[in-house]
Parts: C-alpha cells; sequence; structure tokens
C-alpha cells in the first residue's frame, strides 16, 4: 500500500459496512449497521466525512440517486467499495489480525 | 398525514450542519439528516426526534469541518502544485535562457550584484548609525541638554548653576546628569599615557543605565572634595591595562601622581557618551576649579532623562521657559542664553546624517540606472524573442501567463545578483566605515540583521520588476501577424522605440545630475585644498602633553618644564624652531573668553569676545603665522613685567576698526592693563571652510597653562623627531605623556576628510553612472538601427548618402539624449541646492558646471551612437531588402 493509503479504525468500519450493505450503502444504512454491530456511536458527519477521505484515496465511489418518487423525495448518495478498497479492507484486517495474534487481550471486549 | 411529514427538525442545528458540511456535499448530508430524523419521527416521537437531531448535529460539526478544510486543501492543491511547477518550469527556462546568452546574463547579474551589494551595504550602515536606538535601556528617553546662545549658537554645554535649576524646576526630567571630559595622565606601564577620561557624577549610572561587572559605580559622596580619590575602570581598559585582574578594584593606581583607589569595574556592554569609548570614569570635581561654579561658564556637558509619560515637547517647553526665567534672573551672565534639548541618538549621529542621507540617494541614483540597464538588455533578449513570445499566444498563452515568463526571467537573473550582493555587501559595509573620514560614531554597531536581509529582498524584487516592466508591457498587446512573420526586421513597434528612448531620457538625466553633484563636491575640494590656513604648515611636527600637578604645581613649575622641554627639543639635530602653544589650529577647538576694552568700557553682554591662546615666546615663528604689526612676545615678557597681549587681524578688525590696535588696553582675566603689543595674521582653527575667528595671545609666562601643544619646525624627518622628542622629555620627567602626535599638514589633511570621501565618493558613483548609461545608450540605439536596417536599406536604395544617414542616427540619439538633458538639469539643480549644505564658496546652481557636464554628456551621446550609425551607413540596401 503506498504511503497515505492507510486505513483509519473508523474508515476500516466504514469499509465493512460497505461490503455488508452493497447497493443499500448510504449515510444512514451505514450509520446503523456500524452502531448495531461495532456498538459504538457514528455520527452521520463522521460518515460523510470517512466516506470522502475513501473516495479520495479512490477505495469508493458515489452515485448519486434520482430524488425518490414521493414529493419532497430527496436524493442519495449511494456509496460503493471499489476492488482497490476491498483489497484494502482486507490488508488492514490482515494486519491487524496478525498483530494481535497470540496477544492476551485480557478480559472479553 | 403522518406526524414525520410535518414534523421539522430544529433549524438552527440544520443550518449548523449545512455551513459545515463541504459546499458539493451539503444537499446530502442534509438530506441524509432528514431520513434519520424523519425515521426517529416515526419511532420515538417529535420531542426525542429534534433531540437526536441537536446531538447528532453537534456530534458531526467536528469530522464535517476537518473534511471541510482538507478538501479545500485537496481542491486547491492540484491548482498551487501546477502552479508552483508552472514557476519550476519558467525558472528552468530562465536559467536556460540565460546560459544561452551569457554575456547579458552576465552583465545583468553582475549589474545587479553591484547594485544591490552597494544599496545593502550604504543601507546597513544608515540602519546600524541612524535609524538603530542607542545599545541601552530607555536610551529613547534620554537627550542632550544645549544652551542656545543669542538664540543662534548652539553650545553642547551647560553651566553648572543653571543644570541645577533645571533640576530643580523642570517637572520633566527624572534625572539630570553632568559630566565633563578630563585631562588626566596615568602613570602605569613603560610610558606615561593619556586615557580617555570622563568626569561623571552619581546621576550618571542611572541616566546611562550602567551596571558594574565588578565593585561598585560612583556615588554622590564620591564628588565631595574630601572624598577618597577613586576611579572606575572601563571593561575594555581594565582588561587591557591590567590584564582583567580581580584583584585590583580596591588597589590604587597613580593618576597624575596621586594614587586613586579602583572601586569598580564597568560591564563590557555598557555605553557611554559623548565619547565612543572611554578608559575611566572619575568623580566630577565641581569645587576642584572655581570657575566650574559660575554662571556662563558652558563646560559641562548634560544629559537627562524624561519622566516615562513626559512628552519631548513638553519637556523642551518647560526648559526652555525655566531658562527665560534665569535669564532674567541673573541678567549678567544668562541675559543671551536659552536652552534646548535634542534626543540623544540625534546628538551622537546627528552630524553624519546629511552624509549618509547622502550616500543613500547617491546609491539609489546609480541603482536606478543600473536597473534601466537591466531593463534595456531584458528588453532586447525579449525582442530577439517576439517570435517566440507571439508563438506563446498564438498557441494559448494567456497574456498574464507570458508575462509572468517575463518577470520569472527577471527575478531569478535578481536573485542570483541578490545572493551575491548581499555576500559581498559586508565587505563593502567594512570597506565604506574604514574609509569614512574620521570616526563613524556607533561604527560598531553596524551589521547585517534581519532589517537589512529585508530590505535587501525588497530592492531585489523590486530591481527585478523595474527591470521586466517594459517587456512585460511590450509582449502584452503583440502584433501576432507581424511577428509571426518574423517581422523582427522590420521597421519597429512604435512602442518598443518608445521605451528604448524613455530608458535614454532616464539615464541621461539621472547621469547629468549626479555628474553635477559630483562636479559641486570636487570644486569644494578643490578650493578647500588651495585655502590658505594662515599658517604655515609643513615641516611641523606638534604634540600635546600635560605636566602633572604633583610635580609640577606653580606656574613658575610649569613655565620652568616647558622651558627645559623647548630647550632641549631645541637641541634636536633639524630643530629651526620650537615653542608651545594651547590653541593649536586643527588640534582641536578653542577656549572662548570674554574681556573689556578699556577704551570702551564694560559694556555687559556687548563685550567683545575671542579665542584664547597661550603661548610660549616663538610659537609664530614655529606655527609660520606672520606678524602683521608690533612685535611678538619675548623672554621679557615674565610675570613681572608688564602684561602684554597680541590680537590677530581679526580681532583687531572688530575690536578697533580703523585704528591701531597697538598700544591699546584690555582687562582679562580679573586683570586689567593688558596691553597690546603685536597683531598677528588670522588663522583658520578647526577646519579650512571656517571664518577665521578672533583670537587673543596671551604670554604662557603671565597666564600658566599646564597642558599644551609642542611646536617643532623642523628640516629632520618626523620619525627621527618624535624619537628624539620622546628621549628629551622622559629624561626631564618619566611621567609626562606625549600624546596626540601628528605634522601639522596631517591635521590639514585630517580635517579635509570629509571633503575629500564625499568628492570622491561622488566622482566615483558619477562615473559609475556615466559607464552604465554609456552602455544602455549604445544598447538602445545599436538595437533601434537594427530593427531600421530595412528603412535604412530603401532609403539608401533611393540615394540617401551614407553620411546623411550616419547623421540622421546620431541626431535621432541626440535628440532623445537632449529630453534627457533637460530633465535631468532640473534633477541637478535639485540636487545642488540639497548639496548646498557641503558646499563651501561653490554656487550650488553653478550654470556652467551644469554646462560643461551637459557638453560631457552630449558628447558622450554622440560618441555611443557613431558607431551604430557607421554600421547603418555600410548596409548594403540588396542585402538589406532580400533580408525580409
Amino acid at each position: 500500500m503506498p504511503k497515505g493509503q492507510f486505513l483509519g479504525e473508523f474508515e476500516l468500519l466504514v469499509l465493512a459496512a460497505l461490503l455488508r450493505l452493497g447497493a443499500e450503502a448510504y449515510a444512514v444504512t451505514i450509520k446503523k449497521d456500524i452502531e448495531q454491530r461495532a456498538k459504538r456511536p457514528a455520527s452521520l458527519g463522521a460518515i460523510h466525512a470517512a466516506a470522502g477521505r475513501l473516495a479520495d484515496k479512490g477505495f469508493v465511489v458515489f452515485h448519486v440517486s434520482d430524488p425518490l418518487p414521493i414529493p419532497g423525495g430527496r436524493a442519495r448518495k449511494y456509496v460503493r467499495i471499489t476492488p482497490a478498497g476491498t483489497r484494502a479492507l482486507r490488508q488492514s484486517t490482515v494486519a491487524v489480525a496478525r498483530m494481535i495474534e497470540g496477544l492476551e487481550l485480557g478480559a472479553k471486549t | 398525514m403522518t406526524r414525520a411529514d410535518t414534523a421539522a427538525p430544529p433549524r438552527i442545528a440544520e443550518w449548523l450542519v449545512a455551513i459545515a458540511s463541504p459546499a458539493n456535499d451539503r444537499r446530502f448530508v442534509l438530506s441524509d439528516f432528514r431520513d434519520a430524523f424523519d425515521e426517529r419521527v416515526h419511532r420515538d416521537g417529535i420531542r426525542a426526534a429534534r433531540a437526536w437531531y441537536w446531538g447528532e448535529a453537534v456530534r458531526s460539526i467536528v469530522p464535517l469541518v476537518a473534511r471541510r478544510l482538507s478538501r479545500r486543501d485537496a481542491s486547491d492543491a492540484p491548482t498551487s502544485r501546477a502552479r508552483w511547477s508552472d514557476a519550476m518550469v519558467d525558472v528552468r527556462y530562465a536559467l536556460r535562457l540565460s546560459r544561452r546568452s551569457p554575456l547579458a546574463s552576465i552583465a545583468i547579474v553582475s549589474t545587479m550584484t553591484l547594485g544591490i551589494a552597494a544599496t545593502v551595504a550604504v543601507f546597513s550602515a544608515t540602519e546600524g548609525v541612524l535609524l538603530r536606538p542607542l545599545p541601552f535601556p530607555e536610551s529613547d528617553r534620554v537627550v542632550q541638554l544645549e544652551t542656545v546662545v543669542r538664540g543662534q549658537q548652539v553650545a553642547p554645554t551647560v553651566a553648572y548653576p543653571d543644570a541645577m535649576d533645571f533640576r530643580r524646576l523642570v517637572p520633566d526630567f527624572s534625572d539630570i546628569t553632568l559630566f565633563a571630559r578630563g585631562d588626566v595622565t596615568l602613570q602605569h606601564g613603560v610610558d606615561p599615557q593619556n586615557p580617555r577620561a570622563l568626569e561623571v557624577d552619581d546621576a550618571y549610572a542611572r541616566v546611562f543605565a550602567l551596571r558594574p561587572a565588578l565593585g561598585r559605580l560612583l556615588t554622590a559622596t564620591d564628588s565631595s572634595s574630601s572624598a577618597p580619590k577613586v576611579a572606575v575602570l572601563s571593561y575594555d581598559f581594565w582588561m587591557r591595562e591590567f590584564g582583567g585582574d580581580r584583584a585590583l578594584v580596591g588597589r590604587t593606581i597613580r593618576i597624575d601622581n596621586e594614587p586613586v583607589t579602583v572601586v569598580g569595574v564597568l560591564a563590557e556592554d555598557s555605553y557611554v557618551f559623548p565619547r565612543e569609548s572611554v578608559d575611566l570614569l572619575l568623580p566630577l570635581g565641581i569645587l576642584s576649579t572655581s570657575f566650574r561654579k559660575n554662571r556662563g561658564a558652558l563646560w559641562a556637558t548634560a544629559a537627562a532623562k524624561l519622566k516615562p509619560h513626559a512628552s519631548f515637547q513638553q519637556a523642551q517647553r518647560d526648559l526652555a521657559s525655566v531658562a527665560a526665567l534665569l535669564a532674567v534672573q541673573f541678567a549678567n551672565s544668562n541675559h543671551d542664553l536659552s536652552a534646548r534639548i535634542v534626543p540623544l541618538r540625534e546628538a551622537v549621529v546627528g552630524s553624519v546624517r546629511p552624509m549618509l542621507e547622502l550616500l543613500a540617494a547617491a546609491i539609489a541614483a546609480v541603482l536606478l540606472i543600473a536597473c534601466i540597464n537591466i531593463a534595456n538588455l531584458v528588453l532586447g533578449r525579449a525582442q530577439a524573442r517576439t517570435r517566440e513570445f507571439a508563438l506563446r499566444s498564438a498557441l494559448g498563452g494567456t497574456p498574464s501567463r507570458v508575462r509572468r515568463q517575463v518577470f520569472t526571467e527577471s527575478l531569478v537573473l535578481a536573485a542570483i545578483g541578490g545572493v551575491l550582493g548581499l555576500l559581498i555587501a559586508p565587505v563593502l559595509t567594512h570597506f565604506l566605515v574604514a574609509i569614512y573620514p574620521d570616526a563613524l560614531p556607533r561604527a560598531d554597531e553596524i551589521g547585517i540583521g534581519m532589517p537589512v536581509v529585508f530590505v535587501a529582498v525588497i530592492v531585489t524584487v523590486a530591481a527585478a520588476v523595474c527591470s521586466a516592466i517594459p517587456t512585460a508591457r511590450r509582449i502584452v498587446r503583440p502584433n501576432l501577424t507581424d511577428d509571426l512573420r518574423g517581422g523582427s526586421r522590420s521597421s519597429g513597434h512604435r512602442g518598443e522605440r518608445r521605451t528604448g528612448r524613455v530608458l535614454i531620457v532616464m539615464q541621461v538625466a539621472g547621469s547629468l545630475a549626479l555628474l553635477f553633484s559630483a562636479g559641486l563636491l570636487g570644486q569644494t575640494f578643490w578650493r578647500l585644498e588651495r585655502v590658505d590656513p594662515g599658517f604655515d604648515s609643513r615641516h611641523t611636527l606638534t604634540f600635546h602633553t600635560y605636566p602633572s600637578r604633583e610635580r609640577h604645581f606653580s606656574g613658575a613649575a610649569i613655565e620652568h618644564y616647558y622651558s627645559e622641554v623647548t630647550t632641549a627639543l631645541r637641541a634636536l639635530p633639524g630643530v629651526t624652531s620650537v615653542s608651545t602653544t594651547t590653541l593649536l589650529p586643527f588640534g582641536g577647538c578653542c577656549f572662548l573668553d570674554t574681556f573689556i576694552q578699556e577704551d570702551r568700557g564694560d559694556q555687559g553682554a556687548k563685550n567683545p569676545q575671542a579665542f584664547i591662546s597661550v603661548d610660549a615666546p616663538g610659537f609664530e615663528r614655529a606655527l609660520g603665522i606672520p606678524l602683521l604689526r608690533g612685535r611678538s612676545f619675548t623672554a621679557q615678557d615674565d610675570s613681572s613685567a608688564e602684561h602684554v597681549v597680541m590680537l590677530n587681524a581679526e580681532a583687531a578688525r572688530r575690536m578697533y576698526p580703523g585704528r591701531d590696535p597697538i598700544g591699546q588696553r584690555i582687562n582679562w582675566n580679573g586683570q586689567p592693563h593688558w596691553r597690546v603689543v603685536g597683531v598677528l595674521a588670522s588663522t583658520h582653527l578647526e577646519s579650512l571652510s571656517d571664518e577665521m575667528g578672533p583670537v587673543l595671545y596671551v604670554p604662557a609666562t603671565q597666564a600658566p597653562r599646564r597642558w599644551r601643544y609642542v611646536v617643532i619646525r623642523t628640516t629632520a624627518s618626523e620619525k627621527v623627531i618624535i624619537a628624539g622628542a620622546r628621549t628629551a622629555l622622559r629624561a626631564i620627567d618619566p611621567t609626562v605623556a606625549l600624546t596626540d602626535i601628528a605634522t601639522m599638514d596631517q591635521r590639514v589633511a585630517r580635517s579635509l576628510g570629509a571633503q575629500r570621501f564625499r568628492a570622491a565618493l561622488m566622482a566615483t558613483l558619477g562615473a559609475l553612472a556615466l559607464a552604465l548609461a554609456v552602455i544602455g545608450i549604445y544598447g538602445v540605439v545599436a538595437y533601434s538601427v537594427s530593427r531600421r536596417t530595412i528603412e535604412i536599406g530603401i532609403r539608401m536604395a533611393l540615394g540617401e548618402a551614407a553620411h546623411d544617414v550616419r547623421r540622421r542616427v546620431v541626431v535621432d540619439a541626440l535628440r532623445v539624449a537632449a529630453i534627457g538633458i533637460a530633465i535631468g538639469a532640473a534633477l541637478a539643480l535639485l540636487s545642488g541646492k540639497w548639496l548646498a549644505v557641503f558646499l563651501v564658496g561653490v554656487n550650488p546652481y553653478d550654470g556652467r558646471l551644469l554646462f560643461a557636464a551637459s557638453a560631457l554628456l552630449t558628447a558622450l551621446v554622440i560618441a555611443t551612437a557613431y558607431g551604430p550609425a557607421r554600421r547603418a551607413a555600410r548596409v548594403d540596401p540588396m542585402t538589406a531588402l532580400r533580408a525580409d
């Protein structure tokens, strides 16, 4: 991975959520996914910011939906993980796994 | 309709989210917030949803703003990076280009280097001397007190009783200190010496924020006449003379053959005034000589410190009103006197201000002319590249892009020149200080600091921009079709010809002003060198002596000492005449005193004044001052004989206009009946440019003075005489020091130092400007001729004679130069007005000089234009026409 392409912890969570959510991934669904699974708060602003950073690195792409077919329907900005993003997620998780392999981390978290 | 349809998120929170979001993401962020909010409304109700919205908004602000800021960087990064790489391309291109025409590049860089080095050198001197505050705490609040005599003459001294009244009555001063230079002899080492001593009161240390490195400073009790004698040494003197011996404090040294206890050593960085450096501080003895307590005896130098909130103007007003009070109360002594204050920095460096300003102005003019030359070179090179610029424009290079290229080229060369200039500048500064006449005050504070570097950068950029402007203007509106066709050999653009002409005009004008100034200063020097000082300065050696009070107490003892010295020196081989005097012309001035003419009676403030010279017989022969009337002093004019005086011609003219002064009597020194026996020719006393003041000569036997100058007229070499004199004086009294040794020729030459410096400086700069102007004019004319080859070819094909072509080129150049001369003449007269303070006996608006300088410039323009003119006349019409 070239320098500057490392994943932050939150970015890692976002990428994982993207993989799971597939075509349904946008900020609100990502937020729910992270909060339910990772048991940590994720603000919408933080998700937007992280998605933007990931896009700069080429790990995600956006696509803007047509406005929903209801009155006042709003457009959504869907996020999709790219092959590079998948690769980065794998490398990061593998690296973390290798680093903590065999470590006593104490009580169950 | 559901609740969610009508429920709206909190507006302020929504607004916060909106302004925190990156602009292009804003509507999606708000939409997502709204989605989640609606969901919450359904699930938890409006209140909970609104509370949630607030919380979510607050948590989102930081990441959103961070993203927004990083996006601004990111979105700008490509363009700023592109701009940077553009600039680097320009720089590389400029460097490549300068290698392609190395001569022009070297010319530009070396001109820049010299111009910037000279500017930086002069600025660093100006900054160090004139602009920086004096190096001690609160120096900006310290002022010097001066006495104004008859509303015009200013004496840098005050009377002791007046100073005491100022201390009491002027509310704006927190301290007033009085001090005076002391003449003492230190018996230490092989030969006795005259250290630079300063007698100071106890306030001196407070005003100048002195600190002791060892021991203590002087206190009020040290000044009382009954106190034991003490001294404080300067750090340098302590190191130099006593090797930094810490045990010295508390021990005694011998000053004037008396034991004096060293009580302290000043800190190394102490600032002392009025001397640049001082060796000893001694207590100021007010009681030691009674005249020091007289009102009207202006002997003390005084400095005051303003209170923290006192204004300079208010202090000035208060001081003047107290002085006015004293003038009424003590009408006898103070009736003509007032007082004023000057900032101490002004007192220290005020005298060099005009000189440094002159220097700065002259250097600026030369730098300007240099810039014009560079502009010329850059322009010439750009014109050779007309096609390139046209091509760039045709291919879509915007004017600003092309212009940037031009400025970059100029900036690259200027930057090289600037760096080299900054490297050379300290050498030039050092040189400037070294050749500066006398000692430049605060010279040790001159250095290349941040302000100087800052100015160097400004000058460099300004020079680069100035020299690129003509080119940049020229290429903004290129004539694409002509230029692309390679029309570089057509008749030339009107615009560029005009630019070239403007450059010639400016150079001629600047050069004329500098030449004229150089001429004025040169004339001043030339005239002064030929001024008759009133004495014969050749073959005369002089030095100063000060026999101590302890060994030679009485007037008779002093007289005996000097007669022994005179006799011993007369015995030296080659010595034709020896005498002593207290008023040595060009030996540092003067003691002015008032006396009463007995034929007129006491006229109070209108009594005549003259400089007092106390002399041994034969001093006028030793100095070569002609005796005009009557007789000179003889050995018979001793203390028991009738008191006699001589006058110089100026005093005789003022005191006895149209009458014979011989036989007249005056009342001087509290004694009546001094009879005038002779009149000597007037002499210049301090400089060849001052007016010859009145002098009263008194025989030493009748008014003994301890310190004197010994004057030796000799045919032998000065070195032999100095060695002989040292031996002779040591044999008579080994405690007496010989100081201030110089021939009269040297003293006179030294007094002309400033004029010589100014004249040489201006002549150098004038010559430099002239050389630059010639180069510049040649460039413009040659270039214009080469651009007009076709026109000339056609004219010659149509039958114009070669000499007509030559004449037309030269006349063209002259016509332009004439405008420059007209403007230059105006500038020259302005600079003459400004130079007037430096001129002696020279008309600042000297028409003949202006004419001569103009003629010289005209001749140079003709000579310069003639070369290209000849080349033009040799144009073969067929070749010229075929060339296009």
